[in-house]
């Protein structure tokens, strides 16, 4: 429904996008995931139409939105990363404002803006300013804006960020409830794994502009389906440990974590032993190990070389 | 696009400091400016009073004794050359203008000397004593009698010769003179309904300004010349916080939102110029009436004198709009808001002190008033301020098309600058 082709942003120096390719079939829930600079923000604003891309084309039932913006623009919520709300309005002038703009008006026009204020579960505090909301409402409102013309598709670039759990895991329901109950599509972009693992049936990872792997969450769990994540915890930190484990030859990445270390490596049956052995050498005391099936997380740490965030 | 007004006046209005600046604060200076300089004033407030001469350059018993003369030469019955005579002292076109410009009436406003030779006249003129001659021709009784009587072209004027540094006085004298001119035609044609022709006394008009009619009123008190003053400054404040409110809306990402909506820039670009332009209007409208109910600042003024402070105010607001248009196209094609800054922080000061918002800058010199009239604010204040003094509308005229021809400038401008379609 949804296609992007060799997008490619330049901005002098910088290659924002650099041809990503990209699709969404209607009804799918889709995640973009990439960490800070990745190009998620500039390839979800050449998508709704509001920068040209260098090169490259958006397609939304097979003709170019570049070419026919006014083809997409009704169909697509997008929810920005930023907060994009009047301070000083409410949230129901809020709402009313964006609905007017996209036509609604009368009683339709209230009759959705109680309803999405229903659903971002902030009917009660409609009155008040956006200014003297939390983050998390200021969030939710954030989302109720994109709602409002029920929108085919919905864009989320980073509904979450800076919130606290609760606020999160509501929208996340939110989201879910959407995809499934109302057959809306989305792309969810966020740099948290555990989000697009619990939201998205396919993920795209990006990096430096570029799609660096796509598919299934299962089909990309499967690239680490040779190697093991093994987390081991230590009494103390001890960078000895890391150079002897990373001279190992199954073990292809370790990173520090909280009270230890993470390991991912080639399975083998004694590697465990060999942990165990290494530290001793050098007199580590082991307090624990644990044995992992891969996340997106490390998915992307295999690809990068790079945590997701720091 | 009521939405979008809707939108741009809740938020402008519900930012305290904003209507602190745009309402309080010229409203605070009325009041004591008026106050300060209403008692200094009281005699000689806006314009001083005109000191101009009147040169006889004819005797008007020679007139008509040649004009007798002439009427018997033609033959006329006796009877009706008495009948003629005796009536000619009453439409004697030298002498009405004389008494008008002695009239009591006029007095604050123009002091007429007479008995003045031309030369010595000539001479004040140049030292400044006086600013206009007006000089009645040698002969000028007896041709314009004969146009009447006899159907002649008349081949000499009166001459009106003004210093014409002052705009304004200019245009009051002017005013005086063609206003008697075409009273007088009016008067004469209708008197002599025995067919004659009504005369053609031309003014030469040549070397100032355009013709203006005066019908004497109060001069300015100082609280209308604050009031006004005051109100087209702080309405220039408007422009630069719309567009300042604008930027707001790109910073806040706002903006990007409703680009992604489908809204077209265009569209966003006019909203500004509307909302600019009708706060504009609301501003100056409760200025204005705040400062006549408060301070009796416009006591006893007619239904008229409202209709055009109405258009003025009106046409000013459309410049203030496209001013708003323009900076917003700036703040947002360069994504930086300095340009209001600028504007509000400098540009509105010279604007207003050369506009006269401050003092009547013609006092200062006549040049910085000519500058003045070509910033928005000053020239409508000196439309504002002709209209107080009861010029005819189309005297005010010049400087409304002059402040609408800078809104079609501005908007046009705005629209070239701004982004069509997209953000980058
Ligand atoms: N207007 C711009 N001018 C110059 N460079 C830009 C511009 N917009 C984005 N970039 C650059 O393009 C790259 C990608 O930015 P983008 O905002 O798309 O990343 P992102 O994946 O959304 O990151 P984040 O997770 O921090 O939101 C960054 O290096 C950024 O500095
Ligand atoms: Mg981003």
């Amino acid at each position: 429904m949804l296609e992007v082709e060799g997008l490619k942003k330049t901005y002098k120096a910088t290659k924002a996008v650099d041809g990503v390719q990209l699709y969404l079939n209607h009804g799918e829930s889709v995640g973009l995931l990439g960490p800070n600079g990745a190009g998620k923000s500039t390839t979800i604003s050449m998508m709704s139409t509001l920068i040209t891309p260098t090169s490259g084309d958006v397609r939304y039932n097979k003709k170019s939105v570049l070419k026919h913006p006014d083809i997409i623009r009704p169909v697509l919520g997008v929810v920005p990363q930023e907060i994009a709300l009047y301070e000083e309005l409410s949230a129901y002038e809020n709402m009313k404002f964006f609905g007017k703009i996209y036509g609604l008006s009368g009683k339709k026009l209230e009759k959705k803006v109680d309803e999405v204020l229903e659903l971002v579960g902030l009917s009660d505090r409609k009155k008040e300013r956006i200014k003297r909301y939390s983050g998390g409402m200021k969030r939710r409102i954030n989302i109720a804006v994109a709602l409002m013309h029920e929108p085919e598709v919905l864009i989320m670039d980073e509904p979450t960020v800076g919130i606290d759990p609760q606020s999160r895991s509501y929208i996340l329901d939110m989201v879910r409830q959407l995809n499934r109950e109302k057959g809306m599509t989305v792309l969810y972009t966020s740099h948290y794994m555990e989000e697009v693992e619990r939201l998205c049936d396919r993920v795209y990872i990006m990096d430096h502009g570029h799609i660096i792997a796509s598919g299934t969450k299962e089909e990309l769990k499967n690239i680490l389906s040779g190697e093991e994540t093994v987390f081991v915890e230590v009494q103390q930190m001890a960078p000895g440990l890391v150079e002897k484990l990373v001279a190992h030859e199954a073990i292809q990445k370790v990173t520090e974590v909280e009270k230890g270390y993470k390991v991912i490596a080639t399975k083998g049956e004694d590697l465990l032993a060999d942990i165990f052995k290494l530290a001793s050498t050098i007199d580590v005391k082991i307090t624990g190990i644990h044995v992992q099936t891969p996340t997106l997380e490390d998915v992307f740490l295999h690809l990068t070389g790079r945590k997701l965030r720091d | 696009m009521w939405n979008m007004l809707k939108k741009d006046f809740l938020t402008i209005s519900r930012d305290r400091s904003e209507v602190l600046v745009l309402l309080v604060m010229p409203f605070v200076l009325i009041a004591i400016l008026g106050f300060a300089l209403g008692g200094i004033n009281q005699e000689n407030q806006g314009i001083a009073e005109i000191p101009i001469a009147l040169v006889m350059s004819q005797e008007f018993d020679q007139e008509l004794a040649a004009f007798e003369q002439r009427l018997e030469q033609e033959g006329f019955p006796i009877e009706m050359i008495n009948q003629v005579i005796e009536s000619a002292e009453a439409i004697d076109p030298a002498t009405m203008l004389k008494d008008l410009l002695l009239t009591p009436e006029l007095e604050g406003t123009i002091n007429t000397e007479i008995g003045y030779q031309l030369t010595e006249a000539q001479q004040a003129l140049q030292d400044d004593e006086i600013a206009a001659i007006i000089t009645i021709p040698d002969q000028f009784s007896y041709q314009t009698l004969s146009a009447i009587y006899l159907d002649e072209e008349p081949k000499v004027s009166i001459e009106v010769l003004v210093q014409d540094y002052e705009q304004i006085r200019s245009d009051v004298i002017e005013s005086v003179v063609t206003n008697f001119v075409d009273q007088y035609n009016f008067e004469t044609s209708i008197a002599l309904a025995t067919g004659g022709e009504a005369i053609e006394t031309a003014v030469n008009t040549e070397g100032f300004g355009e013709t203006t009619y005066l019908s004497t009123q109060e001069p300015v008190s100082a609280f209308q010349y604050y009031t006004i003053g005051m109100a087209v400054m702080f309405a220039l404040y408007v422009a630069a916080t719309v567009s300042s409110n604008a930027f707001k809306e790109k910073e806040t990402h706002v903006f990007a939102r409703l680009m992604v909506t489908g809204e077209k820039p265009i569209r966003y670009l006019i909203s500004k110029a509307v909302s600019a332009t009708v706060l504009t209007a609301l501003q100056l409208a409760i200025l204005f009436v705040l400062s006549g109910v408060l301070f009796q600042t416009f006591a006893n003024q007619s239904f008229s004198f409202w209709l055009e402070m109405s258009v003025i105010t009106l046409s000013f607001a459309l410049t203030v709009g496209s001013v708003a248009t323009l900076l917003t196209a700036i703040a947002l094609q360069f994504n930086n808001d300095a340009i209001s800054a600028t504007f509000s922080g400098g540009v509105v000061t010279i604007f207003a002190f050369l506009g006269g918002s401050f003092t009547p800058v013609e006092q200062i010199s006549p040049v910085i008033r000519m500058l003045g009239n070509w910033t928005p604010n000053g020239a409508v204040m000196t439309a504002y301020l002709q209209t107080i003094q009861g010029l005819s509308f189309d005297a005010v005229m010049p400087m409304i098309y002059r402040v609408l021809a800078m809104s079609i400038v501005f908007i046009s401008v705005a629209v070239f600058i701004f982004p069509k379609r997209r953000l980058a």
